[in-house]
């Protein structure tokens, strides 16, 4: 009863606003109660003790809803159910003028509900509902404002185009697009599930013998298994090389991007990633080493990528963005790290992801507001704006400053459990994940910096349009908050780690580049600018995927062509050409009639008299 | 009675010569005395009558002409219950004969067709009992194809239909309606007595590969065919090419495929007077591609059934190969009928409208079974 209200209940309080929504904007409102039921439950949840819950589904084949509550779920879920309601609050405000509340708010709300359903359950199956439901509500609020005639809803910068790339995206385009890359995922982790339960009879993940299954299949069975149920996480937390869609996701509104970012979808790739870890317990088993190795780095290249992207980046969202994906790189290095460490850096993992989520989804709300309030998607505005807007510029001081690891704040002390982490493997794997994660949290204060820098401080003069809004502010502010206990809680549980002198020298670097991308935020060059295209990787999205499709497509249309031309035309086109040869004989002349008909009989006749004869 | 009949017949045509309607009542009267109450001897005493009474379309001043069908008909009756040799050559001359004369009766003369058509037959009916009689002098190989060859010249099978077109199209469409109907079931009935299921290899072959043929080039030909006239021809070589591939069947199925011989037939003989009816007289719509759809085979009309029976048996006799032949043609003739059916709207004449609508009344026949077993009990 308890689930059916937990997940329930955000879908059936939109109804309403799905249904009258013409007829009363502020219906809205129930839409939120229904988030802020979610909450409660899920606060309730976590009082609960830990365990399992079942509901049976489909006895015979032994399938069942079973949910998990345990440390990960747990918090997972708070923190789903609270951003959500949070974005929700500021949504009431954000989307009051839009032409079509109904749809947002029922995809919004479905989008909440699937993504606690994957946070609590266990079972596979139960999860893939979840699953899916993320992404067909990914679609439809990535492309909510479908008719594609406002600039603001763009990503790039309409009508350039870099060689035969078309640099801007609509949103209709970028909600196919994602769509579209998610499945190319989902499909092989369907496959991967159905292997699961081939050979283990089982789809709940910590029943799973887990043993059993990989000594069954070897390690090469081992491998492609994993990499298949990874494939669905990959895709969904935009892993290199399916990050495109991530950037152009930035076409749906500001609170999408804000919920999408930071505790639902692509959190949700990297959670499964954790939840599968935490019962697989990697460390056990050596046939995992492989897959473990390339999930460190896939993440750690990504989440380079990501960085290296968001210093290029002038658009407030898209910047954000790829510094999503870094994140989530780094969520993914982090995990795997758990094979050589054990469960702790699932556990640093977590917390980075809860930081993280907090950190972004205020950077998202301010950054829907300052496009609010500027008309404009391109980093702007300088200290006039800071003054207009002073809990904005606050708030994106102190989320920057606890995201970037600046000692002593949130992000410091998880990042130090990292390095101490990455330290210790350093013995198996050399110290090349060390460099790069180090590189990468350098660039991640320099581009966070920046957008401090370019929105507040040193940007362009902006126009501003305030209309007074009081629910936006508010939540942002409430949101941000909400990471200075998390500073101390981290600081009580990583201070041993946090004080070491390598984490205080990398914290010292971070700073410093902080400090630089406050001073500089700017610099115009050819790489620059070739980082703000995402270093081209969308040719594979829109030239080289497309290139195969159209492969395929004209195969098609020739086989079509061919068999039109067997059926239409030479079909009919032979038989009209025997028909006229059958019908040649016809010259109406006796003696030729005579002619045949006698050579025939005779020919005939002697056939048949020798045959007779010889036998 | 077939004495009688024939009695009655030479004194009602003499007498026609002074009395043109003498001559219709004596041919309708020794048609009713050899009247036999076997379903299939119904139906082909029926076509005989229809083929009698549409005569009268042609106008001639003399009623002789109406004694030509009557004849062909007790000879066709005779045969079916006669068995030794010289009444099945005599009923053969005589069913074929009559004929001869038909081609030349049109509104004018028409020598030059009749001629085509005569040598033909001569040819024909030469080689048909040179065969019979070789068969019975134990020259079973030669006498088989030679029976074979005078059946396919007889009755117009490719390759040696060379005659059929062009008498169809150039003959009054009554007398072409005629040498498509009543004239083919006695040279049939004949080469099942003779023939079936006693046939060596080699003439087997030659028989699978007539059929063949005929039904190719029967269908193909109708594809691009203009005149209804010559489409009717074409499609009567198709039937034929369905009706031999009958023969071919094993002993054990030789009734079932016998039953479906004539059920084709008869179907193929109700198009025929039912279609050159109409090209005479006109006829309606609906009734033509009634006619059309029974000879195409569309269940459950009568032309079904046939092409069921004789299916049915090639399958029973492993000759899977030639029934799906059989079912493609069905499938390729479908073209021609149907432009055949629009060739008519209305008809013109009480006569040619009654005469198609029996015929019609025939290919709706959807309850085959008392024809079926009255080909058994025939067989017999």
């Amino acid at each position: 009863m308890i689930w059916l209200i937990l997940f329930l209940s955000p879908v059936i309080f939109s109804l309403p606003t799905v249904i009258a929504w013409t007829y009363r904007r502020n219906l809205s409102i129930s839409s939120v109660v229904g988030l802020l039921i979610s909450l409660a439950v899920t606060i309730y949840l976590y009082r609960m003790p830990e365990g399992f819950y079942t509901i049976p589904w489909l006895p015979s084949l032994g399938i069942e809803f079973r949910f998990v509550l345990d440390y990960l779920s747990k918090n997972m879920g708070v923190l789903t159910a609270l951003i959500a309601f949070l974005i929700g609050i500021y949504s009431l405000e954000y989307m009051r003028e839009d032409y079509r509340i109904g749809w947002y708010w029922f995809f919004f709300n479905l989008f909440t509900a699937s993504m606690l359903l994957v946070v609590y359950s266990d079972n596979l199956l139960g999860l893939l509902i979840g699953w899916e439901g993320l992404g067909l509500a990914s679609w439809a609020l990535i492309g909510h404002w479908f008719r594609d005639d406002d600039e603001l809803s763009y990503v790039g910068v309409l009508g350039r185009k870099v060689g035969p790339l078309k640099m801007f995206w609509s949103p209709s385009f970028a909600g196919w697009r994602a769509i579209s890359t998610i499945r190319i995922g989902d499909m092989p982790m369907f496959l991967g599930i159905a292997l699961i339960f081939a050979l283990a009879g089982n789809l709940n993940v910590s029943q799973i013998d887990w043993n059993a299954v990989f000594t069954k299949i070897g390690l090469i069975g081992t491998t492609f298994l994993m990499i298949s149920i990874l494939m669905g996480p990959f895709t969904k937390s935009a892993q290199l090389p399916f990050s495109e869609w991530l950037m152009t996701a930035m076409t749906g509104p500001t609170t999408v991007s804000a919920l999408l970012h930071s505790a639902t979808m692509v959190a949700a790739g990297a959670y499964l990633f954790m939840r599968l870890s935490w019962y697989i317990q990697p460390w056990n088993y050596h046939e995992l080493e492989p897959v473990y190795v390339f999930v460190l780095f896939l993440g750690l290249f990504s989440s380079l990528y990501g960085a290296i992207v968001a210093l290029g980046c002038r658009e407030r969202k898209v910047l954000l963005a790829s510094s999503t994906l870094s994140s989530l790189g780094i969520m993914f290095a982090v995990t795997s790290l758990s094979y050589w460490v054990g469960k702790i850096a699932i556990v640093i993992a977590f917390i980075y992801l809860i930081v993280h989520a907090f950190a972004k989804a205020t950077l998202f709300l301010v950054a829907g507001h300052l496009i609010h309030a500027t008309h404009n998607r391109f980093c702007c505005g300088n200290l006039e704006l800071t003054k207009r807007m002073k809990l904005a510029f606050l708030a994106t001081v102190l989320s920057t400053l606890c995201l970037s690891g600046i000692p002593p704040f949130t992000a410091y002390w998880v990042k130090s459990g990292m390095d101490a982490i990455l330290h210790e493997v350093s013995h198996h794997l050399g110290q090349t994940p060390m460099i790069i994660f180090v590189l990468i949290a350098l660039t991640y204060s320099a581009f966070l910096a920046k957008f401090l820098s370019l929105n507040f401080l040193k940007g362009e003069r902006a126009k501003l349009h305030l209309h007074g809004e009081r629910l936006m502010p508010t939540s942002y502010t409430i949101m941000v908050l909400t990471l200075l206990p998390l500073a101390y809680v981290l600081y009580l549980k990583f201070f041993r780690e946090g004080l070491e002198t390598s984490s205080i020298l990398v914290g010292i670097l971070v700073t410093l580049t902080y400090v630089v991308g406050i001073v500089k935020p700017t610099h115009e060059s050819k790489i620059g600018q070739a980082l703000g295209d995402r270093l081209y990787l969308m040719a594979l999205n829109d030239l080289i995927v497309p290139k195969v499709g159209w492969f395929f497509a004209l195969l098609s249309y020739y086989f079509d062509r061919a068999v039109d031309l067997f059926t239409h035309s030479s079909i009919p086109e032979m038989f009209e050409e025997l028909s006229k040869a059958v019908r040649r004989i016809q010259s109406g002349v006796l003696t030729r009639y005579v002619r045949i008909v006698i050579g025939i009989v005779f020919a005939i006749i002697l056939i048949a008299g020798w045959f007779e004869w010889r036998f | 009675m077939e004495i009688l009949a024939l009695i009655v017949l030479t004194m009602g045509t003499a007498l026609s010569l002074r009395w043109k309607r003498l001559g219709v009542i004596a041919g309708i009267a020794s048609i009713l005395l050899v009247l036999r109450f076997e379903p299939l001897l119904l139906i082909v005493t029926l076509i005989a009558l229809m083929n009698l009474i549409s005569l009268d379309l042609i106008g001639r001043k003399y009623g002789t002409v109406f004694a030509l069908p009557a004849l062909m008909l007790i000879a066709t009756v005779h045969a079916f219950y006669t068995s030794d040799l010289p009444s099945l050559i005599v009923c053969f001359i005589v069913a074929s004969v009559p004929t001869y004369a038909l081609v030349l009766i049109s509104e004018d003369l028409r020598t030059k067709t009749a001629i085509k058509y005569v040598t033909f037959m001569v040819t024909a009916t030469i080689l048909f009992v040179l065969g019979l009689i070789l068969i019975y002098e134990n020259f079973k190989l030669i006498g088989s194809f030679l029976l074979l060859t005078g059946l396919a010249l007889e009755v117009g099978i490719a390759p040696l239909h060379e005659w059929v077109p062009d008498v169809f199209s150039e003959a009054d469409p009554i007398s072409a309606s005629i040498i498509a109907s009543l004239a083919k079931f006695v040279p049939f009935l004949i080469a099942f007595r003779v023939l079936g299921g006693e046939m060596d290899f080699l003439s087997l072959t030659f028989l699978i590969a007539l059929a063949v043929i005929s039904m190719f080039v029967g269908n193909i030909g109708g594809l691009t065919s203009n005149e209804p006239s010559r489409i009717l021809a074409y499609s009567t070589i198709a039937n034929m090419g369905y009706v031999i591939s009958a023969l071919a069947v094993n002993p054990l199925s030789l009734p079932v495929a016998f039953a479906g011989a004539f059920i084709q037939l008869l179907a193929n003989s109700v198009g025929k007077v039912g279609f050159f009816t109409a090209i005479k007289g006109g006829a309606n719509r609906l009734l033509s591609f009634i006619l059309s759809f029974s000879m195409i085979g569309v269940p459950p009309l009568l032309g079904f059934w046939g092409k069921f029976f004789i299916a049915t048996s090639l399958l029973k006799s492993n000759l899977t190969f030639l029934a799906i032949i059989l079912v493609v043609n069905s499938v390729m003739s479908v073209p021609y009928y149907v432009r055949l059916a629009r060739f008519f709207d209305r008809g013109r004449s009480a006569l040619a409208s009654a005469v198609v609508g029996v015929c019609v009344l025939i290919s709706l026949t959807i309850y085959p079974n008392p024809i079926y077993y009255s080909c058994l009990s025939v067989w017999r």
